[in-house]
């Protein structure tokens, strides 16, 4: 499991302009430390997940990075360029959708917009068409005129993304974008984020909804106790940590005999008999689900049904944190 | 053993008393206070045996003896510390009680535990009472060594013990009572200082014979240490020698009202429970705007100014400041100058008119009372400028734009322009009252008409300029107090102590030395702090005063009175009443002294803006360049 500095040097070794730089990132509030010597390398176009329990230093990094810390130890770029030194210059290829945020009450959608468009500075003939095409982008156009405190909370975070999207950053930092949102506007914001994705977009995204993460990033990062704990591709950290698939066979002759003889097949940890079906504890780095396939048929079984389970995140997460941050 | 177990849980009691041993502030605000109680007690105390040691025995060498008797003088002097400590600081410590529980959300949990409501306000009492009353224990080891002095009875030591305590009980009832009633800490704070202040000057100023602990016990003492006692109970109980039951059946009155109070509390409690949190301000000024529409609507609904969806072209936060919020919005300002303008224009008619010069006085007067009102709102609208943003999480959105912090206080800054102007519409009227009463219209077209003419433009200028620089300093002083803050209501009151403090401070620090500049040497009266020319003593040199103008943060508007007073001095000559200097200096000095004053308040201003604006991002929390000049002074210059 590369941690760190090995993972870091990994990106750098890819030769990829990086987007986000940290090195040895320390955050203090008085005598505790949140942060405790985060290095984090993402390269442009690249969506990272930042996953963590509550407290273990998430928020904090997003906002050393957001230009709202005053106070840090270490090393952090955006685009290459340092966030205690060119705040400014930061602030303008940058977004930042904080995990709480409150909205202007006394404003319709339009005049929030408006209101950010000109503290981005965005000059005024361009401002109409621009805002209209992150209203489109956000499937917000129909809200335009809508006041911004009687939104569903699905609807603020769209307009919350239409706010960083303004200034057309090069860099998305979204903190819990999904965080008490219901099943629908999950899906919809899941859809944006792979559209900002697509359009290229450096996106940097925390979230709990683990499985959220496994759909929409490149890479992911899991931090505890102020610490990163692993980072990677999925796939990578699913083979370091030995997490086993699961798959759902069920067949016509199941008897003592085929039970033993599944068990004996390679990669095959653990065969759990069940009702109605065998759950077999597949690690793959040994053999594959084709090949788990291709040796039960050899193994004279008769599937009526084989069903891998999804990608097991949140057992990753589980195997990688302690539980020590609440 | 047994006796504890028959005490109750108080559970709220303790949860209370526990969160408030947990914070920092508790042990800053009473070390605080400790030191300023004790060292105002050291000075009373001290300055009585002084006059004592120096009066009684001039032949006496044993100093040690010339003492004794002397805590009859001490001890007066020190109890009359612990009744203003009381009336200042109790409410302020009660008013939070209820209302932190409904800005938490946390009253319906208590409501539907087994606590009764009368046992919650019983223990909200308790919680508030101790605090208090560890901090006038304070006091004791002084008590206790004027009391060893002798010359203190001991009938006079109990009576003075229980109404402190009453006056306590008296004054957190109030706030309590305020606590259940208000939304928000900061409407009940406002409203706890509102009634103890009118209660003060009921009882104490007007003197209108209402029983308080401190009236009770100012004529208790007094009697006590020089006999005789004025009217009614107090007069029969100086017959009868002063006994100790005769002060706990004069403080009846007192002890029902405390129950009345407890019982409204208790009959509040759940039917204010939840009421929706407004601002008080903006409160006020709907009924306001609802009571205009209405009078529009009889008046064939003629529409001035619209609400309309409109949108900022560069400076977006005074923009939301002045079109989006109430306070701002010309629809609003309009109704406000109105009824603030009203009645001060039928005032200063009203003072035109008269001829018996009185009214002169009066308008110097109601300038002040103006002047508290403006500052107030200033303050509470000012100091909320950052904390309402962090209040409604809107705070990281704004500081993640490219916007310095120093252009977004600013900004902020600007957006408040419209009311101050709105505010300082009725105290120029008064300034322009007062040049119209003062102009000697009858003087011929002659080079001292002229003079005097060039004189008074010159005085309208400068109040202008002063009542602007004025509101200035007091929402960048306030922008500054309120901007660490997390909650409204402690910006509010964090900001509101700061500016009142500093009001207050010459007052306290050229009382205390007694010093000749401020110090009526024939009268013996405190003659600083009380507002314009008119209460001035003679032997206060025009330096000092000047050096008075330029310590408080009103100053400004002193000397712009005292310019006024300076320029027409033949009116002032013609009116030598006690209230009025007999001679007046060289004009010209004093001229030349009020312009020093106002030149330096105008750099006062200045100077905290720039110390705001150079510590922005620390006040706003998040990393900004260096600030160009520009940025300090330049645009500043223009729009801040």
């Amino acid at each position: 499991m590369k941690t760190g500095e090995q993972a870091v040097a990994g990106a750098v070794g890819s030769q990829k302009p990086m987007a986000i730089s940290l090195r040895n990132l320390r955050v203090t509030y008085g005598k505790f430390e949140a942060v405790k010597g985060i290095s984090l390398d993402i390269p442009q176009g690249e969506v990272f997940g930042f996953i963590g329990p509550n407290g273990a230093g998430k928020s904090s990094t997003f906002r050393v990075l957001a230009t709202l810390q005053p106070k840090f130890l270490g090393q952090a770029l955006v685009c290459g360029l340092d966030v205690l030194r060119q705040p400014q210059k930061v602030r303008d290829i940058m977004g930042f959708v904080p995990d709480f945020f409150g909205v202007y009450e006394d404003l319709t959608s339009l005049e929030y917009l408006h209101f950010f468009a000109a503290a981005y500075r965005i000059p005024m003939e361009k401002r109409k068409s621009t805002i209209d095409d992150v209203l489109t982008l956000t499937d917000m156009s129909h809200k335009a005129h809508s006041p911004v405190d009687g939104l569903s909370r699905g609807m603020k975070q769209r307009l919350a993304l239409a706010r960083v999207l303004l200034h057309d950053p090069k860099v998305l930092l979204l903190d819990e974008p999904s965080s008490g949102l219901d099943p629908r506007a999950r899906i919809e914001m899941r859809e944006l984020l792979k559209a900002l994705r697509e359009m290229g977009k450096t996106i940097l995204i925390s979230s709990h909804i683990l499985s959220e993460l496994s759909q929409l990033c490149t890479r992911i990062g899991i931090i505890e106790l102020g610490k990163m704990v692993a980072q990677g591709s999925l796939e990578d950290i699913y083979r370091q940590l030995q997490v086993m698939r699961v798959v759902h066979i069920r067949v016509e002759n199941a008897s003592p005999e085929l039970y033993e003889r599944v068990k004996q097949i390679p990669g095959v940890h653990e065969v759990e008999q069940q009702v109605d079906r065998w759950a077999i504890r597949l690690q793959e780095h040994d053999a594959s689900i084709a090949d788990l396939h291709e040796s039960l048929v050899a193994a004279k079984a008769r599937l009526t049904m084989f069903q891998p389970e999804a990608m097991d995140m949140e057992t990753a997460f589980m195997k990688l944190t302690e539980g020590k941050t609440v | 053993m047994i006796l504890w177990r028959l005490i109750p849980e108080l559970p709220l009691l303790k949860r209370e008393l526990t969160e408030l041993a947990a914070r920092r502030r508790t042990y800053v605000v009473r070390t605080v206070g400790a030191v300023v109680i004790l060292s105002l007690a050291v000075y009373f105390v001290g300055d009585a045996l002084a006059s004592f040691v120096g009066n009684a025995f001039p032949g006496e060498r044993n100093t040690t003896l010339k003492l004794l008797g002397a805590g009859a003088i001490a001890f007066p002097r020190l109890v009359w510390l612990l009744f203003p400590a009381i009336q200042i600081l109790m409410p302020s410590m009660t008013c939070g009680s209820i209302t932190i529980e409904k800005e938490r959300n946390t009253i319906g949990t208590l409501f539907v535990t087994r606590l009764s409501p009368m046992t919650i306000v019983l223990e909200k009492l308790g919680s508030r009472l101790i605090p208090m009353l560890s901090v006038l224990i304070l006091t004791f080891p002084m008590l206790a060594f004027v009391y060893s002095l002798g010359g203190v009875d001991q009938t006079l030591l109990k009576a003075t013990i229980w109404l402190v305590l009453w006056e306590c009980l008296l004054y957190a009832s109030i706030g309590l009572l305020c606590s259940a009633w208000y939304s928000t800490t900061v409407g009940a704070f406002v409203a706890s200082y509102v009634l103890t202040g009118v209660l003060f000057t009921v009882t104490v100023i007007l003197d209108f014979g209402i029983p308080t602990p401190f009236r009770l016990w100012v004529e208790y003492s007094r009697g006590m240490t020089m006999g005789g006692g004025r009217g009614g109970f107090l007069q029969t109980l100086a017959t009868m020698g002063y006994p100790l039951w005769g002060v706990f059946l004069a403080t009846i009155p007192v002890m029902l009202f405390v129950v009345c109070a407890l019982l409204l509390t208790r009959f509040l409690l759940f039917r204010r429970a939840f009421v929706s949190q407004s601002s008080l301000l903006l409160k006020i000024f709907r009924r306001v705007d609802f009571f205009f529409h209405n009078l529009n609507q009889q008046a064939g609904g003629v529409i001035v100014f619209a609400d309309r969806e409109s949108f900022p072209e560069s400076d977006p936060v005074a923009w939301r400041e002045r079109e989006k919020k109430s306070l701002g919005k010309a629809r609003y300002l309009v109704r406000i100058l109105m009824v603030l303008e009203l009645p001060v224009l039928f005032i200063c008619l009203w003072a035109a008119i008269d001829s018996s010069g009185l009214p002169t006085r009066g308008l110097s007067q109601l300038l002040l009372v103006i002047w508290s009102v403006v500052a107030m709102i200033v303050t509470m609208k000012a100091s909320t400028l950052l904390s309402s943003e962090r209040a409604r999480e809107t705070m990281e959105a704004l500081l993640s734009t490219p916007m310095t912090g120093a252009s977004i206080l600013r900004q902020k800054i600007m957006g408040m322009h419209r009311l101050m102007m709105v505010l300082a519409a009725p105290l120029l009227s008064v300034h322009l009252t007062l040049i119209l009463m003062y102009m000697n219209f009858s003087l011929s077209f002659t080079s001292g008409m002229l003079f005097q003419l060039f004189l008074l433009l010159m005085y309208g200028g400068i109040s202008v300029l002063s009542t602007w620089m004025l509101m200035n300093t007091i929402a960048w002083v306030s922008v500054l107090c309120g901007a660490r803050c997390t909650t409204q209501a402690r910006s509010v009151m964090t900001a509101m102590v700061v500016v009142g403090s500093w009001i207050c401070l010459s007052w306290t620090v050229f009382a205390i030395q007694r010093n000749p500049l401020v110090y009526d040497q024939y009268s013996g009266a405190n003659l600083v702090g009380v507002y314009g020319r008119n209460y001035d003593p003679a032997e206060i040199g025009l330096a000092g005063r000047s050096f008075l103008r330029m310590l408080r943060i009103d100053g400004a508007i002193q000397a712009n009175d005292e310019l006024l007073t300076s320029i027409t001095s033949a009116a002032f000559r013609t009116e030598s009443g006690r209230y009025f200097r007999e001679a007046v200096e060289n004009p010209v000095s004093e001229i030349l002294f009020s312009l020093l004053v106002v030149v330096w308040h105008v750099g006062l201003c200045w100077g905290v803006r720039w110390i705001a604006l150079r510590r922005s991002s620390r006040l706003l929390g998040r990393n900004d360049e260096n600030l160009s000049t520009e940025e300090l002074f330049g645009a500043g210059l223009q729009t801040g």
